[in-house]
Formats: structure tokens, C-alpha cells, sequence
């Protein structure tokens, strides 16, 4: 449900803004809606670049871990929880494998799309699937893996009576397949006029739900075969479940070793080449306001390095960083949502998305109509959420501090750069000016 | 009950997968 109202129609709509367009996330909002528009794309592109600057250190995370892997640190007996305490608090090591992240993903994005990215996906997402696929399989195989089958593949009455089962469904989707970060827009400046928009999104939204039906097959087995708090494991959150429940397995199971090396090095492509695709959206904003390829590149790397330090040396700081831009995510597929409707969605369906597409669904877009809704529950949910973490103190705000997730330091953050964005909005506009000739 | 549900769940995810990548590939020789 979630995929086809919110994912697709959104992925839809930044199909078109590319490829009619041919510029990044700024100038294409300039083109398609106005130029009274830019700060919108603009406040878009903070977004995203918010999200850059604090996950080439996840990315990082993921190297490490690899490395231990392939070094053979993951023994029995290993306190895999200290061992990721003393990494966390290492922010001289974070800083250095974000460096060396960035530094991988400008080169790749310095080579161009046909020369760089493409190469760098043709091997990176089948990769991951081919890795998934020998992890799913490994974990059918453990003693008890059933008990994790039961537990990933039970539906039950009351699930589906709860509302927040769809609140979480939607917060998936929204995060998992990328829908509303401008990167599928950014894509979509490079492809040729009859690419079928429709069919691109309707792919890579279950390319993406597949790798993590796969990823699911892989943990929750291995997870409910091994450990002795499966709940606990389940429930320690995306970091601890990778980092410290998955790490104890593969230290513990019978061929754990050949398994860690397959996990983190599926979680590195996949992370990688997220990053890749975020860097790129960055340098593309650059390309339109003049830059050639290698300036852009560079522009977008050091800003990344720059602004991307404080996450790598302080975890709070990151976690802030995730929480506010994270959840800014929606504002982004909101804006997107609102151009669509300000152009017209059965305008936009008519003129660039039917005439090539196989998939002549119009219903698969016109739920882009439904966005504001969409956001007011789901924002809504995120906000009453964060207020009940912070009983009087929610709308405090600074982010290196014990008020990491307030509903205050997400408004005042995401205040600060849409003033900044409507401020700039005409110097903005002046400056997207080159479209890429195709 | 749950391997009904998750054959279910590999036939719409990993099928509509299938399904997408056919009509891609079918497209591509059409070009050609």
C-alpha cells in the first residue's frame, strides 16, 4: 500500500521534474514550477545534503566492520557490545574512514554517469542481491530458523486493526526506497526522452522491497536460531542489531566467519552506493550553476568533509542529524507532492509520463494528491511521538546535548534553512542556468 | 500458516520484481 501511495507516484513525479528539466533538484524546481519556486528545490537539497554529511559515516561504520571481518575479529567469546563502544568513541577512526568514503565516492562521481556511477551500480546491486541471496539461503539452514520464519511471516487481526502498523509501513517506505530525496530526479537528468518513468519506478521500488524481504530472510532467522533474547535483538534498533546481535552471531555460528564477510560487505555496497547517489545529486546542483564535472566534484566532497566531521566525531551530534533531516525527509516528498499539484497531475500524467509509459495506470499517480494528508498523519505521528520522549522540555533545542530528539531542535533546524533557502531563493535562481544538453 | 504467508509475500514482491524487469528487458529489444 505504501509503495503505491506514497513511493511510486512521488519517484513518478521526480522522473519528470528530471527529465524534463535536465537539471538537479534546484533548477528543476525553477523550471517546472517558476522561478518564485527555487527556494522549494532549495530547501530539498538541504535536506538531502543534511542526510550526506552524517551517512558517509554510517558508511564508514560499515567499512570497519568489514575490515574486522575479514581480519577474523569476530571470535567466540568476543563482547561484541564493548567492542562497539570503544569503536563509537573513536572519533579520530570515524573521521578518517569518512574521509577515505567521501573520497571513494567523489572518484566514482568524477568519472561521470556512464563512466562512473554506472559502471560502479552495474556491479553494486547485483552484488548485494547475489550476497543476500547465499546469506538467505545460510540462515534456512541453522537449527531453529524456523522459529525466525514464524515470527517474520505470522500476520495477526490486531496488526492490522493498528493504526501505527501503517504509520511505521509508510516510515519504511519513505526512508527505504529514497522516494522525495531527489536522487531518482537527479538520475532522470541523464536518461533519454522516451524513458518509461512509470515502469523505472515501479522497478526500483521493488528491487528495493525485494533486497529487504532478502535482508529480513538472512537476520530474523539467524537472529531467532542463536540468540538468546530474540525480542531484544529485534528491538536494539538498526545500529545494534548490525553492530553488536548480528556481530555476536557471526562470532558464535558455524561458518559465522564466511557470513560477517557477506553481511558487511552487502551493507557497504548498499550503503555505498546510496552515498554515491547523494554525492552526485550534490554535484548536479553545482553542474547547473556553471561548474564543470571535476569543480563540482570537488565542491561537493569538501563540503561533505567539512560538514560531515562533527557527525564522524560526535555520535550525539550525528543522531540529531539523523533524527532532524530523517524526518525532514517527508517535508522534501511534501514539496514534491505540492509542484506536482501546483503544475497539475493530470497535466503532468498526459504530457510526459503516459505518452511512454506501458504502464497507463493513471490512479499509480494521481495518489500524489493525497500528500498533504499523508504527511499531516505521519508528521503528525512523528511530532506527538517526540513530545511524549520530552514531557515539558520538547521544544528544547540544541543538538549537542541531552535533548537530541526534540520536537524543538527538528522545527528550529529545519526554520533555519527554509529561511535561508526563501532568502536566497532569486540568487538562487539567477544562478541555475545550465541545462544539461542532451 | 506463515509459509502460506510467505509464499505469498515471494510471489508479490519477488514476482512484481520479475514482472518489472521483464517488461524493461522487453522494451530494450524493441529499441533494438
Amino acid at each position: 500500500m505504501a509503495l503505491f501511495l506514497w513511493a511510486i507516484p512521488l519517484m513518478a513525479a521526480e522522473g519528470v521534474w528530471g527529465k524534463v528539466s535536465r537539471m538537479g533538484i534546484i533548477g528543476s524546481f525553477k523550471h517546472m514550477c517558476g522561478r518564485g519556486w527555487t527556494w522549494a528545490g532549495a530547501l530539498m537539497a538541504v535536506i538531502v545534503l543534511g542526510i550526506v554529511f552524517y551517512y558517509g559515516v554510517v558508511v564508514g561504520w560499515c567499512m570497519r566492520y568489514l575490515a574486522y571481518a575479514v581480519m577474523g575479529v569476530f571470535r567466540p567469546g568476543l563482547d561484541t557490545e564493548a567492542l562497539w563502544k570503544a569503536f563509537a568513541a573513536n572519533g579520530m577512526q570515524q573521521s578518517l574512514l569518512f574521509a577515505l568514503v567521501v573520497a571513494i565516492c567523489m572518484f566514482i562521481t568524477s568519472k561521470g554517469v556512464a563512466g562512473g556511477l554506472e559502471k560502479a551500480c552495474k556491479v553494486m546491486v547485483p552484488g548485494i542481491f547475489i550476497l543476500l541471496v547465499f546469506l538467505a539461503i545460510r540462515a534456512a539452514f541453522l537449527p531453529g530458523a524456523v522459529k525466525g520464519y514464524e515470527f517474520y511471516f505470522t500476520a495477526r487481526a490486531s496488526d492490522f486493526l493498528n493504526p501505527k502498523t501503517y504509520l511505521e509501513a509508510f516510515t519504511q517506505v519513505a526512508w527505504s526506497t529514497g522516494a522525495g530525496w531527489g536522487l531518482f530526479l537527479t538520475y532522470f537528468v541523464y536518461v533519454k526522452k522516451s524513458e518509461d518513468i512509470m515502469l523505472t519506478a515501479t522497478t526500483t521500488c521493488f528491487a528495493d522491497t525485494s533486497a529487504g524481504f532478502l535482508a529480513g530472510m538472512c537476520v530474523i532467522p539467524t537472529i531467532f536460531a542463536y540468540s538468546p533474547d530474540p525480542m531484544a535483538a529485534v528491538k536494539s534498533g538498526n545500529t545494534g542489531l548490525a553492530f553488536i546481535h548480528m556481530t555476536k552471531l557471526f562470532s558464535e555460528i558455524p561458518g559465522g566467519a564466511i557470513m560477517a564477510i557477506a553481511f558487511f560487505l552487502a551493507l557497504v555496497l548498499a550503503a555505498l552506493s546510496s552515498e554515491i547517489a547523494m554525492i552526485e545529486m550534490g554535484a548536479r546542483i553545482l553542474e547547473d550553476a556553471g561548474w564543470d564535472r571535476k569543480k563540482a566534484t570537488w565542491g561537493i566532497g569538501i563540503t561533505t568533509l567539512l560538514l560531515g566531521l562533527p557527525s564522524a566525531m560526535n555520535m550525539t551530534f550525528l543522531d540529531n542529524q539523523d533524527w532532524v533531516w530523517g524526518i525532514g525527509l517527508l517535508l522534501a516528498g511534501l514539496l514534491m507532492g505540492l509542484g506536482a499539484m501546483k503544475i497539475g497531475v493530470r497535466k503532468i500524467w498526459d504530457e510526459h509520463i503516459e505518452p511512454y509509459t506501458q504502464m497507463k495506470h493513471y490512479w499509480m499517480f494521481a495518489a500524489i494528491r493525497f500528500f498533504p494528508v499523508w504527511f499531516a498523519i505521519i508528521f503528525g505521528w512523528w511530532t506527538w511521538q517526540a513530545i511524549t520522549w520530552y514531557p515539558g522540555e520538547w521544544y528544547k533545542w540544541l543538538p549537542i546535548s541531552k535533548y537530541t530528539f526534540t520536537v524543538g531542535t527538528m522545527y528550529w533546524q529545519w526554520a533555519i534553512a527554509a529561511v535561508v533557502c526563501i532568502l536566497l531563493n532569486n540568487w538562487l535562481a539567477d544562478r541555475m542556468t545550465h541545462r544539461l544538453e542532451v | 500458516m506463515w509459509m502460506f504467508n510467505m509464499a505469498v509475500v515471494m510471489v508479490v514482491v519477488l514476482g512484481g520484481l520479475i514482472w518489472c524487469l521483464r517488461h524493461i528487458a522487453m522494451a530494450k529489444d524493441g529499441e533494438e
